[in-house]
């Protein structure tokens, strides 16, 4: 008799209840060079219900758009002029179901045309997770009942290199615009060398004491340009003339410092002059 | 990220050598660990339109307790864009029911207060990760049967899709 109270709080609980459907995927980018020609992504399913996953490749690379966000760009067609290496990446498996709480490793391999000439070539890798179930709400009263499942998709970078390249990125001048409680700070970026730049921009407001008042930190990618738009949260500054620092370095905290080209560190400043 | 961990290799060695001089036999051994940084997207609460009457629209705002949830997780500060697949219609075999007016709001906290409003759709919404790498995702929408809607269960799938630079 106790059974039936507690399978009917059970299915009540799960009604319109997603079971975390989704994988997590490690790393946040993957590298692969032209000796090895392989490498690994992998998946874990922390959910509780098993989630069917496939994986896919396609070919864009990251720009900045009039308000600086970064968007992909993803060709309509594939040229042999563009530096694609999605139609030569294969993944195994490309599509499994992975229980749950259980871990698997994706292999990618690389089969590049004979003669590739050296340089850096790009792919973006889909994860696409499906939960195995669709919760239906009940309605009984009218008899129609809906069902909307969630599914995710994941895409990552992917960058074969061949031969030895060199990046690195300059800076145009800097630009401030107040907006609300916040300063936004752009700038043009142009990479250097044969090689997209990963890195990470950091800039400091510093008043007059050389006091740091307001800082950002974000990841950036620059494949040919951009001039992407930074924010620094300025509430509650005092009106007066203060100076914006601008550093790019070539790290990145959540790619292996080894898969990452080093370049120089650029520094620029500004002076900013808040009401 | 991949860092390799090497727990204590300094104070293990120099046990091991004091542990020498009173027992022979012993050995020590490294701990090594690598740690990735992992990346997210969950569905985390699905859109559910609970009872719904035949000729009578019936709409969940992203603020409703029952509005559909995705939460993502990445590089902290780092931005990603967002972007959906919606279905316009809801099957239950040949039968279809009309789902549209969609609504999307996100925030890099786990509420929808302050959240910032966008019509979910193909196009990509440009989003940035929190400080601690955190960013929630909530849908809407309006279901709309009619009113010779035949009964039975109707099914769909929201897909986002997030991708990382």
């Amino acid at each position: 008799m106790l059974r039936r109270p507690l399978l009917a709080l059970l299915l009540a609980g799960s009604t319109g209840t997603a079971a975390a459907q989704g994988v997590m995927v490690a790393p946040h980018a993957v590298y692969l060079d032209h000796r090895t020609r392989s490498g690994a992504i992998i998946l874990y399913n922390p959910g509780a219900e098993p989630v069917e996953v496939s994986i896919s490749a396609f070919y864009g690379f990251p720009v900045t758009d009039s308000s600086g966000q970064f968007s992909l760009q993803i060709p309509d067609s594939v040229t042999a002029a563009m530096p694609s290496a999605a139609g030569w990446i294969e993944a195994y498996p490309r599509r499994l179901t992975l229980p749950p709480l259980t871990k698997q490793t994706i292999r990618l391999l690389a089969r590049p045309p004979q003669g590739l000439p050296d340089g850096e070539y790009w792919s973006r890798i889909t994860i696409s997770a499906k939960g195995g179930a669709i919760p239906v709400s009940s309605a009984d009263t009218t008899g129609i009942r809906i069902g909307l499942s969630l599914e995710v998709r994941s895409i990552i970078p992917l960058i074969y290199r061949k031969g030895t390249l060199q990046t690195g990125i300059s800076v145009g001048p800097i630009t401030t615009q107040l907006r609300g409680d916040s300063l936004i700070v752009r700038a043009r970026l142009e990479r250097q060398g044969t090689a997209a730049y990963v890195g990470t921009a950091r800039g400091t407001l510093v008043d007059g004491r050389e006091r740091a008042v307001a800082t950002f930190e974000q990841p950036v990618a620059v494949y040919y340009d951009a001039e992407p738009a930074f924010t620094l949260a300025i509430g509650g500054q005092p009106a007066g003339t203060y100076r914006l620092r601008v550093e790019l370095k070539s790290d990145r905290s959540d790619i292996a410092p080894d898969l990452l080209l080093r370049a120089a560190p650029v520094r620029d400043s500004v002076s900013v002059r808040l009401p | 990220m991949r860092n390799t961990i090497r727990v204590s290799t300094v104070l293990v060695g120099l046990l091991s050598l004091a542990a020498t001089a009173v027992q022979a036999q012993s050995a020590n051994i490294q701990a090594l660990a690598n740690v990735y940084q992992a990346i997210a997207v969950t569905g985390a609460r699905d859109l559910d339109f609970q009872v719904v009457f035949p000729g009578v629209n019936k709409t969940i705002a992203v603020g409703d307790a029952t509005s559909g949830r995705f939460d993502l997780t990445g590089q902290a500060s780092a931005n990603v864009n967002v972007s959906f697949t919606l279905p316009t219609n809801l099957v239950n075999g040949g039968n279809n029911l009309a789902i549209a007016n969609w609504t999307g709001c996100s925030n890099p906290t786990n509420t929808t207060a302050s959240c910032s409003a966008f019509t979910p759709s193909a196009g990509n919404t440009a989003r940035a990760f929190s400080g601690a790498g955190a960013l929630f995702v909530w849908v809407g929408a309006q279901v709309q049967p009619t009113a010779g809607q035949t009964a039975g269960s109707y099914l769909g799938t929201v897909t986002l899709t997030a991708a990382y630079f």
